[in-house]
C-alpha cells in the first residue's frame, strides 16, 4: 500500500512507520542495511565533520544533565535537614494527657490548649532586630539569651512557652520571618491544693513528675508518644480517682484549722472506704498547689500518709489486741496485770494514765495501757506477733498507684523488748496509710484490701481481699473501739448519730536518738459507724502543743480526737451517711452473746 | 478514517485533562473546607475544655465556701439540723399568710387542712409532746406545733403513742421523748440488747432541736 504523493511525486513513508521512534522508522524505511549504516555513523566520530559549535552544545547539555543528576543524588542521600517545622518540633511539643476526674466526675486536672512561640533561626533574617522586637513583647525574657538562641544553627528553638492571646497577637503583628506559633497542652488543676499529693503534677512538657500524673505516664502514655503519635486529650479516657473533691476540701480545712490551733508543724488526714480500699480523702499539710509545682519540692511538703513513716503510737494497740484475740489464746474476758510497770532489763514500761490494777482486754484498750498491751503481745510470743504484723502488711513497703512510698523502719534485731514496744506502737515506723489499711482490715470483717487512689468497685475489691482475721475478731475490735468512744480515751470524737468507734494514739518523737517528752505525734483512728463499718478515718498531727483549753495536754484525745469528731460531723452527710438517733439494734451480737465485759471506771 | 480517530483521541485527551483538572481542584477545595471545619471543631473542643476548667475553677469548694461567709447568715450544717421529713411537724396553715399568698399569686387560698392521723407525716408526735425546756423550742412555737394536726389528732382521740405507722420506729421515738431520762428499756430495745457496757445512756438520742415552724 504505497501511495504516490501527488504534489512532489516522492515516495512517502508507509503508514505503519508513523509514530515510531526515528531509528526504528529509518529501519522500516531503509531496511536492515540502512540501520547498520546509521549505527556506524553514530559510533564513529569523524572529527573533521564535527564542528566546534556542536561540541560546545554537547558540553553545555552534558554539564546541565550532570548537575541535575548530582543534585538528585544529593537530595536523596543527605539527611532531612529542611524537614517541616511540625516534624522538627514534635518531640518538643507537650503531649496531651487524659483528664483526671474525682469519684463523682468533678474535674481535677485537665489539658488546656495554649500557644507557644518558636523560631527557626535559619529563616530569621535580621537576628538582632528580631531579638529586640521579641524582647519588647516579652520584657521578662533575657535579651542576650534570646539573641544567642536566634544565632544557633538549629532549625527550631522555643522563644516562650504558653503565651497569652494578646502576646500572640503582638508577636503576629511584628511580622517576623521565621517566627511562628504552635499549639500546646498545658495542665491545669482547678481545685488548687485540694488533693495535691494524690494528683502530683506535670511539668511544662506535660510529663508527669509525681503522683497519679506519673502513674498515668507509666501506664503506656509515654510509649504512645515515643511512637510519634500526638494525641488529643479527647482521644484519651479520663482517669477516675477514688477521691472526693468536696469531702477532701472539708477535711483539709479542718486539718488546716487544727494545725493552726494546736500549733502543730504538720497535719494529715485520710478517709478510707473499708469495703473497697478506696481513698476518699487524702490530706497532707503543708501541701502545694500543683499549678505552681515549685513548692512541691520543699521537704516539709512530703506526702505524710505514704512517704513519711511514723511510730504510730497507741493506734497500733488495735493491731496487737486483734492479734491476741484472733490467736484464740486471749479472750475478751482475759485479764492482764497492769498494776506494776513492766520491767525488761534496764527498761521500764509504764502507763500514761495508770490504773494500778489488773485490766481486762477491753479495759487495756480503752485506758490505752502500755503494760497490758505489752503483756498481751508477750502472751502470743515474738514470732506470732511478728508473723501477724507481716500478714497485715506492716513490715513491707506498701505500694499503691503513687510512685512515692517508703519502706517501714523495722528493728534490726527483733527480740522480746521489740515486741513489747511495738505492741503499743513504738519501735516500728510505718506509713500511716499502711496502718490505716491494717486497721480497716480489722474492722471490716477481717479482709485486708490494698488501698487505692483509683475508683474501685466492691466486686474488684472482693477479688483482691485477703482474709487476715476472723470476722468474730473484727466484731470484737469494733466493740472495743466503740467502747473507747463511750468510756475511754476517745470520748471527744463522739458524734451522736454516726456511732463512731475510735482509738487514740500518741507517740513520742525521737529527737537526737531519745524519745522526747515534748515533741509528740498524735494519731487518731476512727471507724464510722462502728456496727456496720463504712469508713475509716485517720487524723495525724505532728508536734501539737498543749493549750489552756486542753489543760495543757497534747495527747491525741485532746487534739486529733476532737478534730476527727468535727471532720465526721462535717463529712458524714456528704458521704451519704444518715445520722441515726436511735441506738443500733444489737450492734455487736457476738460480743453480746459472750456476755460483754464489765468495765470498771 | 485515521484522521477521525486522531481527532477523537485528541478530543478525549483534552476532555479527560479538563475533567481531571476540575476534579483535582474540587478535591483541593473540599479538603480546604474540611480543614477549616476541623479547625473550627478543634477550636470549639478547646473552648469546651477551657470553659469546663473555668467552671470547675469557679465551682471549687474553697471558692464556694468563701461566697457563703457567716456574715451573710450562712453556717456549716450541723448534725442536729438533720431530720427525716416525717419528723418535721406540720405547720398550721396561716390564714393571714395564705391570704397574702393568694393576693400575690392570684390563686385561690388553700382549703383548711384536714387532720389525717393515718398518714405518717401528719404531725410529729415527738415535737408535739417534747417538753419545751428540753428541746429548746419556744413556747409560741410549741403552741403552734400543738395547734397543728397533732393537736387535732389528740382531740380526735387517737392516742399519741399508738400512732399507727410506722409502728415500731415511731413508738420508740415517742417513748424516748416522753420519758425524761431515756433508758435502754424506754428506748424499746431492752429485750434485744444485752447488758453491755455500751449503754444508750450516752449514745441514745441526744435531745435534738425540733424544727419548729416559725
Amino acid at each position: 500500500m504505497i501511495r504516490i504523493n501527488a504534489i512532489n511525486g516522492t515516495r512517502v513513508q508507509p503508514v505503519i512507520a508513523r509514530g515510531l521512534p526515528p531509528a526504528l522508522r529509518l529501519c522500516v524505511i531503509t531496511g536492515f542495511s540502512g540501520l547498520m549504516r546509521l549505527l556506524r555513523a553514530m559510533v564513529t566520530i569523524r572529527s573533521e565533520k564535527l564542528s566546534a559549535r556542536l561540541v560546545l552544545v554537547m558540553l553545555i547539555f552534558g554539564g546541565m544533565f550532570t548537575t541535575l543528576a548530582g543534585r538528585l543524588v544529593q537530595i536523596q542521600v543527605r539527611s532531612d535537614e529542611q524537614a517541616t517545622i511540625g516534624r522538627t518540633a514534635q518531640p518538643a511539643i507537650s503531649t496531651a494527657r487524659p483528664a483526671i476526674l474525682d469519684r463523682h466526675g468533678v474535674m481535677m486536672a485537665s489539658d488546656v490548649r495554649m500557644v507557644s512561640v518558636f523560631a527557626d533561626p535559619r529563616k530569621v533574617l535580621d537576628k538582632d532586630e528580631a531579638a529586640e522586637l521579641i524582647n519588647a513583647v516579652f520584657p521578662d525574657l533575657d535579651g542576650t539569651e534570646l539573641r544567642e538562641k536566634l544565632g544557633r544553627k538549629a532549625g527550631f528553638v522555643w522563644i516562650k512557652r504558653e503565651i497569652t492571646p494578646r502576646q500572640q497577637a503582638e508577636i503576629y503583628r511584628l511580622g517576623l520571618p521565621g517566627v511562628g506559633f504552635l499549639p500546646e497542652n498545658k495542665r491545669v488543676y482547678p481545685n488548687g491544693a485540694v488533693g495535691a499529693h494524690v494528683l502530683g503534677f506535670a511539668n511544662i512538657d506535660n510529663i508527669g513528675i509525681a503522683g497519679i500524673e506519673k502513674y498515668i505516664d507509666g501506664q503506656g502514655l509515654m510509649d504512645v508518644k515515643g511512637a510519634g503519635l500526638v494525641l488529643e486529650a479527647g482521644d484519651l479516657k479520663p482517669v477516675e480517682l477514688a477521691l472526693d473533691v468536696r469531702v477532701t476540701h472539708a477535711v483539709r480545712e479542718e486539718v488546716q484549722a487544727a494545725v493552726l490551733k494546736y500549733k502543730a508543724i504538720a497535719g494529715a488526714a485520710l478517709v478510707l472506704d473499708v469495703d473497697t480500699g478506696e481513698i476518699i480523702t487524702h490530706v497532707s499539710l503543708p501541701d502545694f498547689d500543683p499549678n505552681n509545682p515549685a513548692d512541691a519540692h520543699k521537704p516539709e511538703a512530703i506526702n505524710r500518709m505514704q512517704v513519711g513513716v511514723y511510730e504510730m503510737g497507741s493506734t497500733f494497740k488495735a493491731l496487737t489486741t486483734a492479734t491476741a484475740l484472733d490467736s484464740g489464746k486471749v479472750k475478751l474476758t482475759s485479764v492482764f496485770d497492769a498494776s506494776q510497770p513492766l520491767r525488761y532489763g534496764r527498761f521500764r514500761i509504764g502507763d500514761y494514765h495508770g490504773k494500778g490494777r489488773p485490766l481486762s482486754v477491753p479495759e487495756i484498750f480503752i485506758y490505752s495501757s502500755n503494760i497490758g498491751t505489752a503483756r498481751m503481745a508477750l502472751s502470743i510470743g515474738v514470732e506470732g506477733h511478728k508473723a501477724f504484723l507481716k500478714k497485715l502488711g506492716q513490715l513491707d513497703r506498701l505500694r499503691t498507684e503513687l510512685p512515692e512510698s517508703a519502706e517501714p523502719i523495722k528493728p534490726a534485731h527483733w527480740g522480746e523488748l521489740n515486741t513489747m514496744t511495738i505492741s503499743f506502737g513504738h519501735g516500728l515506723a510505718v506509713a500511716p496509710l499502711q496502718a490505716a489499711m491494717a486497721t480497716a482490715a480489722l474492722i471490716n470483717g477481717g479482709r485486708l484490701i490494698t488501698p487505692t487512689y483509683l475508683k474501685r468497685s466492691r466486686a474488684e475489691a472482693d477479688k483482691i481481699a485477703v482474709q487476715v482475721v476472723k470476722p468474730e475478731t473484727s466484731q470484737m475490735m469494733r466493740y472495743v473501739m466503740r467502747l473507747n468512744v463511750e468510756k475511754g480515751s476517745a470520748t471527744k470524737a463522739d458524734m451522736p448519730g454516726f456511732y463512731v468507734g475510735a482509738k487514740t494514739g500518741t507517740s513520742e518523737k525521737v529527737i537526737g536518738g531519745r524519745y522526747s517528752k515534748e515533741k509528740l505525734l498524735t494519731t487518731f483512728m476512727a471507724v464510722m459507724p462502728a456496727d456496720k463499718p463504712r469508713y475509716l478515718l485517720l487524723t495525724l498531727l505532728d508536734e501539737p502543743k498543749g493549750l489552756p483549753e486542753t489543760h495543757g495536754y497534747a495527747t491525741s484525745g485532746w487534739n486529733a480526737g476532737p478534730v476527727t469528731g468535727r471532720i465526721i460531723e462535717r463529712i458524714g452527710p456528704m458521704l451519704d451517711m444518715e445520722p441515726r438517733f436511735e441506738m443500733p439494734n444489737q450492734p455487736f451480737p457476738l460480743v453480746a452473746r459472750l456476755g460483754g465485759m464489765p468495765v470498771r471506771q | 478514517m485515521s484522521r477521525f480517530f486522531n481527532l477523537l483521541a485528541f478530543v478525549a485527551m483534552i476532555g479527560s485533562a479538563i475533567a481531571a483538572y476540575s476534579v483535582k481542584y474540587e478535591t483541593i477545595l473540599v479538603t480546604e473546607k474540611l480543614k477549616k471545619r476541623e479547625g473550627e471543631l478543634q477550636r470549639e473542643k478547646d473552648a469546651i475544655t477551657i470553659l469546663s476548667a473555668e467552671w470547675q475553677l469557679l465551682n471549687r469548694p474553697a471558692r464556694l465556701q468563701s461566697l457563703a461567709p457567716p456574715e451573710s447568715g450562712m453556717q456549716a450544717l450541723s448534725v442536729k439540723q438533720l431530720a427525716h421529713a416525717g419528723d418535721v411537724p406540720q405547720a398550721k396553715p396561716d390564714a393571714e399568710k395564705s391570704a397574702l399568698d393568694g393576693l400575690l399569686t392570684g390563686g385561690l387560698p388553700e382549703p383548711a387542712r384536714k387532720p389525717q392521723p393515718n398518714t405518717p407525716d401528719a404531725g410529729s408526735p415527738r415535737a408535739a409532746v417534747t417538753p419545751a425546756s428540753r428541746t429548746g423550742i419556744s413556747r409560741s412555737s410549741l403552741k403552734s406545733a400543738l395547734s397543728g394536726p397533732a393537736a387535732a389528732m389528740r382531740a380526735s382521740g387517737v392516742p399519741m403513742a399508738l400512732s399507727p405507722q410506722p409502728a415500731a420506729k415511731r413508738d420508740a421515738i415517742a417513748q424516748v421523748l416522753v420519758t425524761p431520762a431515756p433508758s435502754a428499756k424506754a428506748a424499746g430495745l431492752a429485750p434485744l440488747r444485752p447488758p453491755l457496757p455500751i449503754g444508750p445512756a450516752k449514745s441514745a438520742p441526744a435531745p435534738r432541736k425540733a424544727v419548729a415552724p416559725q
